[in-house]
């Protein structure tokens, strides 16, 4: 017998004679301690158990729960429905309208999408939370309604819309690949071609994009209603001009990134009566502004030896700029004023550059004794915001002018509404590939700017003043490869 | 008292199988005088059952009527018609097991400080087994019901190990092992308490 053994038999002898002696203490209860049956309890013995109903009424709460949880669920998960009105002709999930009707889809939630007339629109995907709509022609306002988590997308062509709440109209011309939103209220993000990480439209925005052109553009409606006559600034991705045929390059181009298109193919008489149908036209590149004044007299034009590639083995300088404006997919913006600005009309150039193949033309009209048309900005938004503190920026531009326009430029860091810039360089003169830099830190010296976050720099600003005795002066501005080091 | 006294005989006045298979057939089939006689013949048992479970005190006829309530509602789950005294003493100290766990919430809301109760009179001519009577549910007052109960069936009560498992509805080595382990937490209390040391003084290792 083990050791173990032993001791757990005399421990179950001690205590056993620990029960004994407590037993004893403690006594047992007399017989008739418990006295008579009492009548409630013997009433239960008379109870016949129905013990299959006692089961389903344990589990009735857990019935009623998982019933309640099913309705609740099947509930939450019914897509929205909707209903059709108007004048169209549905097959599945898609109504058409015609040329002299319009048709209402209202959805359960409250959500109206109003169609235009000659539009094509499909219920994609219905959710209870909201719907995808694809708006394959034409044009459609939407009116969703708030509600938290709804989520409601709009595809157009290559476009997508991501809406919470809001109103909102969007006109798309597949044959032309025009493509444009008018905020009404809340906000959309629009992401797709040209729009890079996407672009949030907020009240009285409207953005116009054109495939063909490569162009992008975002206005604030309420002020081009009020400059009817002057259009508004615009963040433009400028269009990829094609190169001039005749021209011979001295050197091999860098193929871009992206095929372009070099014109935009011919328009048949149809399409163009439709596209003017559309109001405002949407697409159509703004005319450029006309000079405001002839020179006063013909002034020699400036002479540049070398078109493309100016600067020669410099540009095999690694690591290259950031920028180069080879071609318009490089994720750049510009915002280029309209008639009323010096500078206007951007484009990607393959006539003139520093390096490469290309560089960003804006036409440019100056007045020096006109204070709204001595200075001119041309403002690159970049592709994503950059830190810029103890970094040096350099950009390289030209002026094609008459030979005695002068001006002074100097390069701006802009962060939201907040600019952090140099002084100017003076006594630049056309005809001359410039570069300035700029070294920026958090506390500017030399300007007027009172704060500064060059931490977060989402535009780089080329300012150009015009200077010199020549008063008035039209031509062009090139800017080619923008770096930070 | 001391340990090496012999102990004491335990006189247990067990009707036969026949009996308790008869009342329960009587029972089962809803026989009009079966709940007196089944409240007659086992009513002492559970008195004596929930003396020993509660330790001294007043009987608790109030919880001997809720077993009889139960064990009369629930007669027809009985399957071995021999068991029907291993039946009873299931419910018996199911009920008592949640009496204990009532009494410790109505104890922490609503008693002293301390959360002692106010000692009951314990009688019995032996001022030693009444001191140690009076620890040893203290003692009790400490651990789990479960182990609580099997202490009190085992070495009170004096059930053996298969009626201990058939009445607390668990396997005979999941109760040995269960019963193992709360003698052991028991004795080390034990073995801290000088009115119970004597107990478990000189054993091997008690406590672990």
């Amino acid at each position: 017998m083990k050791l173990s053994d032993v001791d757990n038999e005399m421990r179950e002898q001690h205590l056993d004679a620990l029960g004994d002696a407590i037993a004893e203490t403690i006594g047992t209860p007399a017989a008739s301690a418990a006295g008579p049956l009492p009548e409630d309890v013997a009433r239960v013995f008379m109870q016949r158990p129905r013990r299959k109903l006692r089961v389903v009424w344990k589990l009735a709460p857990v019935l009623a729960l998982g019933a309640a949880a099913a309705v609740f669920f099947v509930f939450r998960t019914q897509p929205l429905d909707y209903q059709l009105s108007g004048t169209y002709a549905a097959r599945d999930d898609a109504f058409e309208t015609p040329g002299n009707g319009t048709a209402t889809a209202r959805f359960s939630d409250g959500t109206a999408i109003a169609v235009g007339s000659r539009s094509v629109a499909r219920v994609r995907a219905r959710t209870r939370a909201g719907a995808t709509i694809r708006l394959e022609r034409g044009r459609a306002s939407f009116a969703v309604v708030h509600r938290p988590g709804a989520r409601w997308n709009v595809e157009v062509g290559p476009f997508e819309i991501a809406v919470t709440g809001t109103e909102f109209d969007v006109h798309w011309s597949d044959d032309r690949e025009g493509f444009e939103v008018i905020m009404k209220s809340g906000t959309v993000v629009v992401r797709g071609s040209l729009t890079g990480a996407g672009i949030p439209l907020h009240a009285g925005q409207r953005l116009v994009a054109s495939l063909a052109n490569k162009t992008l553009v975002v206005n604030e409606t309420s002020q081009s209603d009020r400059r009817s006559a002057a259009p508004s600034e615009q963040v433009v991705a400028p269009r990829d001009e094609p190169p001039p045929p005749r021209r011979a390059r001295q050197v091999a181009q860098v193929a871009p990134d992206i095929q372009l298109r070099d014109q935009p193919p011919a328009e048949s008489p149809e399409t163009l009566a439709r596209l003017r149908a559309l109001s405002p036209p949407p697409f159509e590149p703004a005319p450029p502004p006309a000079p405001q004044a002839p020179p006063a007299a013909p002034a020699p034009q400036m002479v540049v030896g070398t078109a493309l590639n100016a600067g020669g083995a410099s540009c095999n300088a690694r690591p290259q700029p950031q920028i180069r404006f080879e071609h318009a997919g490089e994720g750049f913006r510009v915002l280029a004023g309209g008639g009323s600005s010096v500078f206007s009309n951007p484009v990607i150039d393959h006539s003139y550059s520093w390096c490469g193949g290309g560089s960003l033309r804006l036409d440019s009209a100056f007045d020096v004794a006109d204070s709204a048309s001595q200075s001119g900005e041309a403002v690159i938004y970049l592709p994503r915001a950059v830190d810029l503190q103890g970094k040096t920026v350099t950009v390289r531009f030209m002026v094609r002018a008459p030979f005695d326009a002068e001006f002074s430029a100097r390069i701006v860091a802009g962060q939201g509404d907040r600019r952090t810039g140099s002084s100017y360089t003076p006594h630049l003169t056309a005809g001359s590939w410039w570069a300035i830099s700029q070294t920026f830190h958090d506390t500017p010296a030399g300007f007027d700017t009172v704060t500064s976050n060059v931490h977060n720099v989402d535009r780089i600003i080329l300012k150009v003043d015009a200077s010199g005795s020549f008063r008035v002066w039209s031509g062009a501005l090139y800017i080619d490869d923008i770096s930070w080091r | 008292m001391h340990p090496r006294n012999p102990p004491l005989s335990v006189v247990r006045s067990a009707p036969t199988a026949d009996d308790d298979a008869s009342l329960a057939a009587a029972l089962i089939a809803r026989e009009r005088d079966a709940p007196t006689q089944a409240w007659t013949r086992l009513s002492p048992l559970v008195l004596r059952l929930l003396r020993r479970y509660f330790g001294p005190g007043p009987d608790r006829q109030d919880l001997c009527q809720e077993v009889f309530m139960r064990f009369f509602s629930r007669i027809d789950e009985l399957r071995d018609r021999n068991a029907l005294r291993s039946f009873l003493i299931g419910i018996c100290l199911g009920v008592a097991q949640n009496e204990l766990r009532r009494a410790k919430v109505r104890r922490w809301i609503f008693l002293t400080q301390s959360g002692d109760l106010p000692d009951a009179p314990i009688g019995g001519s032996n001022p030693e087994a009444r001191e140690a009577t009076e620890r040893i549910y203290k003692i009790l007052a400490g651990v789990s019901p479960e182990d609580r109960t099997l202490f009190v069936t085992r070495y009170i009560e004096k059930m053996e190990l298969a009626e201990i498992a058939e009445s607390v509805g668990r396997p005979l080595s999941t109760t040995k092992r269960r019963l193992a382990r709360a003698t052991r937490r028991i004795a080390a209390r034990m073995s801290g308490d000088p009115a119970l040391a004597d107990y478990v003084a000189g054993l091997g290792k008690v406590a672990r």
